[in-house]
């Protein structure tokens, strides 16, 4: 380690080092650990010049903590993130009701889609009792809300085998079935979904919980 | 203000997937971090124990971080808060403080403190401060104006060069000797037996 390394490393500690020069020394830190060790005593002169009592030395937790998040999934790539794991597992407690959902669907669709074809149309709602859930919020207000999602248009629906509130049902129970049940039992009722969420998409505006 | 730059730029590497930049976050405010800690939990066993998690869950909380304010002030409130739940946890009474949360650099603390600090870890904090102080003191005049304007005043080095009357790139090389001179006395403490500093 040269001198005008330890010299950029002083000024990177100051925030004094340009970009491009912070970019290179961060990838000799990951793979240098006497630098390393210069850099966290370096900070802690700093420490020990800003205290008026004593600062102790702090001689295990980098190392502990770069190997803590070694494991962890790196930001901002496709890994999985922290907010979604709960979403994760609110789907993943969700799954064993959305399964029965979906299996008295598949027993029940024939006929009941039978029957409401020649019930009025306020006699069906009362019979599906449904609840058509509101438009997602897209600005991510409503972060513990979970999925949300919109009764697709007419158009949508393939060869109207069912009315629309039994589609709304379906649909409002989309997010809870595998999607094996989801191919099976909705894909003769509803066009699916595409990958940018378009109808039913989850809000992925960040929260700001951490502030 | 520089600095803070610096660690926002470090922030929102992270925010990428740098995992690296956050190393160097934490090599910077380990020790800070841990006498924070040591505030409220004196033994450094646990202490430090409390600052690992303290961090993870700044790393794990750093998508949400949006740079409303400085990131060490960020960092001070995980700290404190995942002290806190650490006495709550381990069903000790929560001290109490009257801290200021905008600036946790001035923040003034008259704790009660949990027992357990060990005398290897008193003495090796006591030499720490000696040594530094010491090697302060035995620096040319020109190096300890240099690092005692920018870690004391916290003056940026285009404003050191301008107190100093010398270029910028004169103020980036006294500090640095400056602090390489100190470290060369710490090293000499860490290697004699005490401890080890830097065993990242």
């Amino acid at each position: 380690m040269t001198d005008r390394i330890k010299e950029q490393l002083s000024a990177f500690l100051d925030g004094e080092l340009p970009e491009p020069e912070s970019a290179l020394l961060l990838k000799r830190l990951e793979r240098d650990d006497e630098l390393r060790g210069a850099l966290s005593r370096y900070s802690l002169i700093g420490a020990v010049l800003r205290s008026d009592g004593d600062v102790p030395a702090a001689r295990q937790v980098a190392a502990r903590v770069s190997a803590a998040i070694a494991r962890e999934p790196a930001q901002g790539g496709p890994a999985i993130r922290w907010r979604d794991r709960r979403s994760l597992a609110r789907g993943a407690a969700g799954l064993g009701v959305a399964a029965s959902v979906a299996a008295a669907v598949v027993m029940l669709a024939p006929q009941f889609g039978a029957e409401l074809a020649s019930q009025p149309a306020a006699v069906v709602a009362e019979l599906a009792e449904t609840p058509v859930l509101p438009v997602a919020a897209v600005d991510g207000s409503a972060e513990d809300a979970g999925p949300t999602y919109t009764t697709p248009p007419a158009a949508d629906m393939a060869s109207g085998l069912a009315p629309a509130e039994l589609a709304n049902y379906l649909v409002a129970h989309y997010g809870y079935a595998s999607p094996l049940v989801r191919r099976s039992v909705v894909a003769g009722l509803i066009a699916e979904p595409d990958e940018s969420g378009a109808p039913g998409a989850v809000p992925g505006a960040e929260g700001q919980a951490g502030q | 203000m520089r600095a803070e730059a610096g660690d926002i730029a470090l922030v929102r590497r992270v925010q990428k997937g740098d995992k690296a930049a956050f190393d160097a976050l934490v090599l910077k405010y380990q020790h800070k971090v841990l006498k924070l800690v040591q505030r409220y939990v004196r033994n450094p066993a646990e202490a430090e124990d409390i600052a690992q998690e303290a961090f993870i869950k700044a790393y794990r909380a750093l998508p949400a971080f949006r740079g409303d304010s400085a990131f060490y002030t960020w960092l001070y409130r995980i700290a404190i808060n995942t002290a806190k739940n650490s006495l709550v946890a381990n069903r000790r009474r929560p001290v109490s403080y009257d801290l200021d949360l905008q600036d946790g650099t001035q923040v003034q603390a008259h704790a009660r403190l949990s027992d357990g600090e060990t005398p290897e870890a008193l003495a090796l904090t006591e030499e720490i401060r000696r040594t530094v102080n010491e090697a302060i003191e035995a620096l040319p005049d020109d190096l300890r104006l240099a690092i005692v304007l920018r870690e004391l005043e916290g003056l940026s080095y285009e404003d050191i060069a301008r107190t100093m009357e010398c270029p910028v790139g004169t103020v980036r090389s006294r500090i640095f000797r400056a602090r390489e001179a100190i470290d060369r006395s710490l090293r000499e403490v860490f290697d004699g037996g005490l401890g080890r500093i830097g065993d990242t």
